[in-house]
């Protein structure tokens, strides 16, 4: 943690807005990007991104500030991201037409081919998180996107470490059946499209 | 083929000693079936850490200082709310033990059913004796006031009257319509 960080958050304790919001502006894209992948949509994403910042701006007096800031926020967003699936339980990756609306080109602004190609990216990792559970799903976030031991996972989602393992073991086959079926699919797709004579259509 | 203990090594991703790399070398050599798995997992993986972080659209920390301003309303809503509430159920109780307190000490005063039933009568004979006084002192008023005066004074009477009650209304009115009034 940054020295500005701990001013900010001493103020934000005493009820400064201000100061929190500049802990807001700090984390806002790991805590939307963890939200993002955990309920697939930016809509959600964005509603759950704010969700988990009031609740650790209402909880700030609970956050031990030994521990790493950025762990404890993130662990507020896993939680409330996996209760809202579990809530839901309905298949949470459906919507697609909206990747435009919120994707944040980088700069420069990119070719409409990147952005397809972005967009195609994000579509197949939803595809691929959509077949784990909640829980699992989070422990493969923070895992693979956050670099997080363990340990650091166990302690996020107040589970054990063996049962992050078991968890992580068990995505980890669910990911690579999915991949191996996503891979075959694209295959077909390529070998269909090659196949195809320039004087085919496809409706015959 | 046996797929054990190559599998488990795969999926739980751990560090391997020198001998069990070797072993788990030689396997993926000879077995298609861990060789796919392992290119999958490692598939996965690139893919995940390739994806770069995704952003919110910008303005993401004012929609949350707005969002934490609806908030905070709604709580100090609430804990109005809250206070009526608690203030209604006080009155209502103190009301309650009011009519309690009341009920016992007019009981109490009387040693059985018959005397209240008694006093009861007693004390409703008393007030209709009162109304039929009233009853009659009015009939006697409303035979002689329209003697006192001529019906061309009652007209005039009429008239200011309807006059005063005329301006009042009328100054009222203009009073509503006054600047920085609601
Ligand atoms: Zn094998």
């Amino acid at each position: 943690m940054n020295d500005n960080e701990a001013v900010w958050l001493a103020k934000a304790r005493a009820g400064d807005d201000d100061a929190f919001t500049h802990i807001v502006e700090a984390y806002q894209k790991p805590v939307f990007s963890l939200c993002y992948r955990m309920l697939g949509n930016a809509g959600d994403a964005e509603d759950a991104a704010q969700e988990a910042f009031l609740r650790a701006y209402r909880h700030l007096n609970r956050y031990d500030p030994n521990r790493s800031f950025a762990t404890w926020l993130l662990s507020i967003a896993s939680h409330y991201c996996i209760d809202r699936l579990r809530k839901k339980k309905l298949p949470s990756f459906s919507i697609d037409n909206e990747a435009h609306d919120w994707w944040q080109p980088p700069d420069p602004g990119p070719t409409p081919e990147a952005v397809l190609v972005m967009d195609q990216k994000h579509r197949r990792i939803r595809e691929l998180l959509d077949v784990l559970a909640p829980k699992d799903r989070a422990a493969v976030v923070l895992h693979y996107w956050y670099d997080y031991s363990y340990e650091e996972i166990a302690e996020s989602l107040a589970i054990s470490e063996s049962a992050v393992k078991s968890r992580l073991y068990r995505a980890r086959r669910a990911l690579a059946e999915n991949w191996q079926t996503q891979e075959s699919q694209m295959e077909m797709i390529e070998s269909n499209s090659t196949e195809r004579t320039p004087y085919e259509t496809p409706a015959f | 083929m046996k797929h054990q203990p190559f599998d488990n090594w795969l999926l739980f991703d751990e560090r391997l000693t020198p001998d069990q790399s070797q072993d788990l070398d030689q396997h993926l050599q000879d077995c298609g079936h861990c060789r796919g798995l392992q290119q999958s997992l490692e598939g996965v993986a690139n893919f995940f850490r390739d994806s770069s972080e995704i952003e919110p659209i910008s303005g993401f920390a004012d929609r949350w200082q707005i969002r934490l301003k609806q908030e905070q309303l709604g709580v100090v809503a609430a804990r109005h709310r809250w206070q009526s509430w608690i203030t209604l159920i006080l009155i209502a109780n103190g009301v309650s033990l009011l009519g309690v307190l009341l009920g016992m000490t007019f009981f109490n005063t009387f040693d059985s059913l018959t005397e209240l039933f008694m006093v009861s009568v007693y004390r409703l004979t008393s007030l209709l004796t009162v109304i039929n006084i009233f009853q009659n002192l009015l009939a006697i008023v409303i035979r002689t006031i329209p003697g006192l005066l001529s019906p061309s004074g009652w007209a005039i009477l009429a008239g200011i009257v309807s006059a005063g009650s005329l301006i009042w209304i009328l100054s009222l009115a203009r009073l509503a319509r006054m600047p920085g009034r609601a």
